[in-house]
């Protein structure tokens, strides 16, 4: 009889057991849609004179006026893009006033090792956001433009309209020959990432 | 031995007997058991991924009307009215830095996207907002089920370039979700 009346309690209770369940349902479906893609940047700075209308001296070092601020790249495409640098010899372009032809036999060459030489000189670059008068070096080997300061990684322009905002750094020569107009340029470039 | 056997035995029965002494009082006992039967259902959309491939900036883009299949539960144990709603599409890689508003209107915009369904063996698409509206105009019994299909308008552009519209993200994947709700009829 006991063993009966337990059947009985655990009969009702697991009748019980369904009411206690949820009273709606429902279904979901995840949607995704893919974008096509463009490469496109722009450069607010088309050039730089160093020490403006004046001759650079040997040895020396000039900033952009803005050392971080100088320059904006700005995502013209849509892509995820790394943005890279890189530098050249600087080439003797011309005399002052003088259509002189260019001549290749002489030249400033870009020093790789954060310093400066006998027709050597150096180039830098700061990004806004960077620890205060950091700066990294520009060498002729295409490099991924980074910040030196921990955690900010290397420059990505995410998506369309993106910008970020540099300057440069230039050491002239510890020697070079005076009186010649000399020339380099510095190619930033984007990279899908 | 007899004997001690014999006394084991009884010792035993004695044992045995005590519990059952009240149960034994009476000659009979009635217990009504009270059980009231739960509604319980459940209903399954699929498939539960889909994707549009690599669409355009303000374009339309339309599944097939057998895409989407929504059923209920034949085990379920009663009938169910269903609810539909959509939500904004996101930057899968970024979701807080760019997404589509999904539209409330059926017009598109800049950064504003907007969807519909369509039941088979149905005349028009239906708009499908943020607020849930009412999926099958009549209650859906265990084991029903309704095919759909979807229609996409997407954003207008974000941007021209060489002639051609884009979104400002590119070769990136937007990402939305619709829920389709059941509750008891």
């Amino acid at each position: 009889m006991v063993i009966t009346i337990l059947a009985a309690i655990i009969l009702a209770a697991i009748c019980y057991l369904p009411v206690m369940a949820a009273d709606n349902s429902t279904g979901g479906t995840t949607i995704t849609m893919n974008t096509t893609s463009v490469l496109a940047i722009s450069l607010s700075q088309a050039g730089w004179k160093p020490a403006g209308e004046k001759d650079v001296s040997l040895n020396t070092t000039y900033k952009t006026d803005l050392p971080a601020n100088w320059c904006y790249i700005t995502n013209e495409g849509n892509a995820n893009v790394t943005i890279y640098i890189k530098g050249e010899d600087a080439k003797w372009l011309r005399y002052p006033g003088q259509p002189e032809p260019y001549d290749p036999s002489y030249k400033w060459a870009l020093c790789s090792i954060d310093d400066n030489g006998k027709n050597v000189y150096a180039l830098w670059y700061h990004i806004a956001g960077d620890t205060a008068d950091s700066y990294t070096l520009i060498t002729k080997t295409e490099t991924a433009m980074e910040w030196t300061r921990d955690g900010k990684g290397i420059l990505n322009l995410r998506k369309h309209g993106d910008t970020q905002q540099f300057g440069l750094k230039l050491l002239t020569p510890t020697y070079f020959i005076g009186g010649r107009i000399m020339q380099t340029t510095i190619i930033i470039s984007a990279v899908a990432a | 031995m007899k004997f001690g056997i014999a006394s084991i035995l009884l010792l035993v029965g004695i044992l045995v007997l005590i519990p059952c002494l009240p149960a034994m009082a009476q000659t009979s006992g009635n217990i009504t058991i009270t059980m009231s039967g739960a509604k319980e259902f459940s209903i399954n959309l699929t498939p539960a991924n889909w994707s549009f491939g690599t669409v355009s900036p303000n374009t339309e883009n339309k599944t097939d009307l057998t895409q989407f299949n929504l059923t209920v539960d034949p085990t379920s144990s009663c009938a169910v009215n269903t609810y539909i709603s959509g939500e904004d599409a996101v930057w899968a890689d970024d979701p807080k830095a760019y997404n589509w508003t999904l539209s409330s209107n059926e017009n598109n915009d800049i950064r504003k996207y907007a969807l519909w369904f369509k039941l088979k063996d149905t005349e028009s698409y239906i708009p499908i907002t943020k607020t849930q509206t009412q999926f099958y105009s009549s209650t859906l019994g265990p084991g029903d089920s309704k095919q759909f299909g979807l229609k996409l308008l997407t954003p207008q552009p974000d941007f021209t370039k060489g002639g051609t519209d884009y979104f400002s993200v590119g070769a990136a994947t937007m990402q939305t979700h619709i829920t389709i709700s059941a509750v008891v009829a």
